[in-house]
Parts: structure tokens; C-alpha cells; sequence
């Protein structure tokens, strides 16, 4: 929310929507369509959000769409503006070092760009890269416009050159390897002029044999001069990333043998993904929503849909008859004390799904709140933390004391809360605003404050 | 009565200079005359985004005269000017003008239709400017309208 307005993305277009910020009348409507482009993309779908910033006076939202161009739109009125790019776009598939022997451009992203000091910085989001086609792919190169002319000003490369620093951790060389994107959400510190990138893995999430070496830099943060796109440090979380556990994930457990392959844990997907952290500058504590859930590993060798040797295999995750492995609870949020790395407290997300609590196989047992493995969205303020459940949960948004975790609120909402929410005073009332999406019905932006 | 208000606006309108006695204006009353008369076919959300649409800057005055000469569509001029100054009154609070919830006449008519928000401190609002709150990405903001204390039902802290 900015100057009396919320922003947000809607439709498989990704449209962008402005809602009076009071009222959540519409205001403006903008709809790209990109006809073929669109078919194409490996990222469809309403995308995760979109970015505000004002440009010497002339409020611009940006926004990726589904085709992967880079668009400016006036924020006042929904129109595109005509001096960035080519009235109003930026076509992100120029430029792109394609993987050899590929001709369709495996590339888009469904998070926002970042903008700060003048400068726009796009991330690159490829297709899941469990079964990747092929060893060959295009690199996930992180690029930064110029925020009034689209003009680009820098390419950072997150596959090296030869030559380049981190070439050598690719022993066999990197020229047809890709992927290694940032497709998760970045953020910058304008006092230092960093930007942050959370690095995924390289091509084949789950084999690397055609890529031996540590692969920088796949799988780290890496801090950018945001101005020029020069490298400060970096943090490489993953050396040699089979796991798919990019920098947005963070709890590890020793896998554990199993019968069918390896069980994971986390998952992938497991641990925390994209919704992030909430950290209070006030405490020093982190708060950080997590699911523990299993998936197997297994490595499969099928010539008709890829020519990397092994891929990702289909197997099942394995459960006594629909209970997980893994004891409880499956969905947390746990405080850290950034100072000190202790736990404050820990807290389960979410109400016993149904079909354990009513599981034949448990009667009689106390088992206690276990929670969901689901992705919660947070938000803090400053005495309360708000939590969702994310897709698979309950239509209800918890309030929790931060300081202690105690649950103060069960808030009933029309459909689980699947996006991220946001807080913000405007005219005078504190307002909670998210997406939440009833089963089988259009998601819905909702709006909470107090009569 | 009747005859004197609009004796009242058309000098009100005729700019002169004559003092003109104080008349009651009630945006509360305005208020249950709009839900009464007026929201069968209009809310008041959609009267706030005209208002701020096409009567920035201009007087209190002009909004009654419309009002008055067109409202309700099928018997346009059917209620009392006072109902009608009213009405004016409500709309006006209604697209956040700070209106007094009683007014003379003369004051209403003269108000210029100037939201109040956008001349508010900053202190009345906190922006959400980015994703994850900005390009800091804490997901904080420093509010407390909404707190434990105020929610409705009150419930008892657990795990």
C-alpha cells in the first residue's frame, strides 16, 4: 500500500489491479496480452507480487509478466510508460545465454523485480528442475535497467566465464550448464548500495554428473553492487546442489535410508521456501515459518523425456496409511534470537488436519496439535504476529503474542490465506490485507480492520 | 421555512454580502436521509470515488444545487432543501472533506471540496511499499491499532 493505494496481481495474465486502499474499490486495471509469448512461458499464473517506486516524483509500478518482458506502468494510472523501453517494455529474452542445441527459451519468473536508486533488477525463474530435458539449458543471468529509460546496465553472470572468479569450481567447464536463477524474492541494503541474490542450483536438480565441481555460483547469496552489478561476497549454502535446496530453504536433518530411494528431509519444497521471515528491527528476533515433510529421492534413467542421464524418478512418498513418517509437528514457527542464535520459542502452525485427527489407526492417542505442512505467510507488528496457513491449510489467520507465541486470535477468513499479508495505516486505521482463495472459487483480496 | 432556504441559496449562489442567519446542517440526519432515499441505486463508496473523481475544488454549494436539481432521479427536487443540504453535508464527510457533524449553512455551502487525507500527517499512515513490507524484506510494521486486547471475540492465550 502506497499513497492510498494497494497494488496487487490477479488473473493467469498477471494482470496488475490498484484498489483503494480504504474502500478496495478497483481504480485502475492493466492487462498485458502476449499472445504466443504467453503459451510458451514456463511460469504462468498470477505471479507473487509486483514493485513500487518512486522515480524522482513519477510513482512506477514494475512488473514481469508471464512472458518474461520487464514492464513500467504509470502507478497513478495504470498506463505504460511510454520513455522506459519500448513504450513501456522491456523484452528480457534478449541478451540470454541459451543453452547450446535449445531453441525454445526456458525462462520467466513469477516474483517481482527490485527497484532501488535508480535501478530495476530482474531475476530469472526456469521450469522445476527435477526432470530437466536436458543438461543444457539457459543461465539464469541477473541483469540491471535503468528505472526512468529500461536502458540495461549491467548482466551478472551467475555461471561464470571462462576466466572469470568461480569458473574453476566447474572442473568439466560451464559452457552448456543453466538455470541458477533467482527466482525468489531479493532485497537490498541502500545504505551499503548491496543487492542480495538468493541463488538456485544449476541445471538438474537432482543429478550432477554433467557438472562436477562446486558450480558457483549456483546455490548462494551473493551480494551485487547493485549500481554496477559487481560481486562483494559471497555464501555458497549448497556446494555441488543435488538436494534442490536453493538459498531460500534452511533446516537440515541426516536423510535417512529407505527402500525406494532416499528419504529427504527437509523436502525440496520442506523447510522454508519463499514466503520468507519476519524480523523485528526492534528485538533482534526472526521469526521463521517451516513444514517438515519427506519426499524420496530416486534417480531414474528415461531417454524418451530427457537427455541427461538420470532424472528425477516418480517415486511415491512412502506413509502408513496416509500418516507421514516423520513425528509431529509437521508445521511450525520458531523465534530466533539473532544476537544470541537461541530459540525464543516455538510454536505449531495450525490445527491437526482432519485426517489424522480422525485417523482410525491413532484413536486413543494423544498425539497433540500437529500442525500443517504448509507454507504460512507472516506478518509482525508491534505486539502481534499474524500467521496464515498457505495452500493446503484452514481458511483462518492465527494471532500470535510474539513475544511469547501464544495464539491471542483465530480469525475466520472466507478461504485460506495463500498469499503473503500485508499491514498498513492509512486515513488513520490499521488495515491486514491478503489473498486468500476459497476452494474451487476466484481468490480474493480481503481486507481487515477494526469496526 | 421551505421558501426561506432557497431564498438562503439563491443569495448564497448570488455571492452577496448580506449576513445570513446560521441554519442547521446535520450529516448524521444527511446520513439516514441517503440511506432512506438515495441507496436503492448509489452506495457510499461509489459517491466517495465521484466526489474525488470531479468535485475537487470545488464549493458545497454547487454539490447541493445538483443534488437538489436532479436527486431522486424519478422526482427530482421531491425532498426538503433542507434534507438536500443534508445530503450535501453527508457526501461531503463521506469523501473524507472534514466537515463538523453540524454546520451552518452558510459554512457548508462555502466548504470547498478538499479531501482530508491527503493534508493528514504522516504519523496517520505507515506504507507497505514493497513485497515483503520494503527492500529491507523485515515484514514489520511498527502498528498497534490492532492488538490482542481489541479483538472481538476475546479469547484466552494458548498454545
Amino acid at each position: 500500500m502506497v499513497n492510498g493505494m494497494v497494488y496487487v496481481t490477479a488473473g493467469a495474465t498477471r494482470n496488475i489491479v490498484a484498489l483503494d486502499a480504504a474502500s478496495g474499490q478497483i481504480q485502475w486495471l492493466w492487462r498485458p496480452d502476449e499472445g504466443g509469448r504467453f503459451d510458451d512461458a514456463p511460469r504462468k499464473g498470477s505471479g507473487k507480487g509486483l514493485t513500487w517506486y518512486d522515480n524522482n516524483g513519477q510513482e512506477t509500478i514494475y512488473t514481469i509478466t508471464p512472458g518474461y518482458y520487464l514492464v513500467a506502468l504509470d502507478a497513478r494510472t495504470g498506463r505504460e510508460i511510454e520513455s522506459f523501453g519500448k513504450h513501456g517494455w522491456v523484452y528480457l529474452q534478449q541478451g540470454l545465454r541459451l543453452g547450446p542445441g535449445r531453441d525454445d527459451i526456458d525462462i520467466g519468473m513469477s516474483f517481482m523485480p527490485l527497484a532501488v536508486d535508480g535501478v530495476v533488477i530482474t531475476g530469472a525463474a526456469h521450469l522445476v528442475g527435477m526432470r530437466p530435458v536436458s543438461a543444457s539449458n539457459v543461465k539464469g543471468d541477473i541483469r540491471g535497467f535503468d528505472a526512468s529509460t529500461g536502458e540495461l546496465l549491467w548482466t551478472f553472470k551467475t555461471i561464470p566465464e571462462p576466466g572469470e572468479a568461480g569458473y574453476e569450481s566447474w572442473i568439466a567447464g560451464a559452457d552448456f550448464t543453466g538455470n541458477a536463477g533467482v527466482w525468489a524474492p531479493m532485497s537490498a541494503d541502500q545504505e551499503l548500495g548491496l543487492v542480495y541474490l538468493p541463488v538456485e542450483s544449476a541445471t538438474g536438480d537432482r543429478y550432477g554428473g554433467d557438472r562436477p565441481g562446486n558450480n558457483l555460483f549456483s546455490s548462494s547469496t551473493v551480494a551485487l553492487d547493485y549500481k554496477t552489478g559487481e560481486r562483494r561476497w559471497h555464501f555458497q549454502s549448497t556446494h555441488h546442489d543435488v538436494w534442490d535446496w536453493d538459498t531460500p530453504s534452511a533446516l537440515f536433518q541426516d536423510p535417512t535410508d529407505g527402500t525406494q530411494g532416499t528419504l529427504h528431509l527437509p523436502s525440496s519444497t520442506g523447510g522454508s521456501n519463499w514466503e520468507g521471515a519476519a524480523y523485528d528491527p526492534e528485538t533482534g528476533l526472526l521469526y521463521v515459518p517451516s513444514r517438515t515433510a519427506t519426499s524420496v529421492l530416486s534417480l531414474v534413467n528415461e531417454p524418451d523425456v530427457s537427455s541427461v542421464r538420470y532424472i528425477q524418478g516418480g517415486s511415491r512418498t512412502p506413509s502408513v496409511d496416509g500418516i507421514p513418517l516423520v513425528k509431529p509437528p509437521y508445521g511450525r514457527i520458531t523465534a530466533i534470537d539473532m544476537n544470541s542464535g537461541d530459540h525464543v520459542w516455538q510454536v505449531v502452525n495450525g490445527d491437526t488436519p482432519a485426517a489424522i485427527k480422525n485417523h482410525p489407526l491413532l484413536q486413543g492417542l494423544d498425539i497433540g496439535r500437529t500442525g500443517k505442512p504448509t507454507r504460512s505467510g507472516l506478518v509482525l507488528t508491534k505486539t502481534l504476529l499474524f500467521a496464515g496457513e498457505g495452500v493446503g491449510g484452514d481458511p483462518v489467520l492465527w494471532a500470535h503474542d510474539k513475544a511469547t507465541g501464544d495464539i491471542v486470535a483465530k480469525i475466520d477468513m472466507p478461504g485460506v490465506v495463500t498469499g503473503v499479508p500485508m499491514t498498513y495505516m492509512y486515513g488513520g486505521k490499521q488495515y491486514l490485507v491478503m489473498a486468500v482463495s476459497p476452494r474451487g472459487e476466484a481468490a480474493r483480496i480481503v481486507a481487515l480492520a477494526l469496526p | 421555512m421551505k421558501a426561506s432556504i432557497v431564498v438562503l441559496f439563491a443569495v448564497l449562489v448570488g455571492l452577496s454580502s448580506t449576513p445570513i442567519l446560521a441554519q442547521d446542517v446535520s450529516v448524521a440526519r444527511g446520513q439516514a436521509v441517503f440511506e432512506e432515499e438515495c441507496s436503492r441505486c448509489h452506495v457510499p463508496v461509489e459517491m466517495q470515488a465521484r466526489l474525488n473523481a470531479r468535485w475537487l475544488g470545488r464549493p458545497g454549494a454547487e454539490l447541493y444545487e445538483l443534488i437538489r436539481t436532479t436527486m431522486p432521479a424519478e422526482t427530482p427536487g421531491s425532498l426538503s432543501n433542507a434534507q438536500y443540504m443534508d445530503l450535501a453535508a453527508f457526501l461531503m464527510r463521506n469523501a473524507a472533506v472534514p466537515v463538523p457533524d453540524v454546520l451552518g449553512a452558510e459554512a457548508l455551502a462555502a466548504t470547498i471540496i478538499t479531501p482530508a487525507a491527503a493534508s493528514e500527517e504522516v504519523a496517520d499512515e505507515f506504507q507497505w511499499t514493497a513485497f515483503n513490507g520494503s527492500n529491507a524484506s523485515t515484514r514489520y510494521a511498527p502498528l498497534d491499532q490492532i492488538t490482542a486486547d481489541n479483538q472481538n471475540p476475546p479469547v484466552s492465550p494458548r498454545r
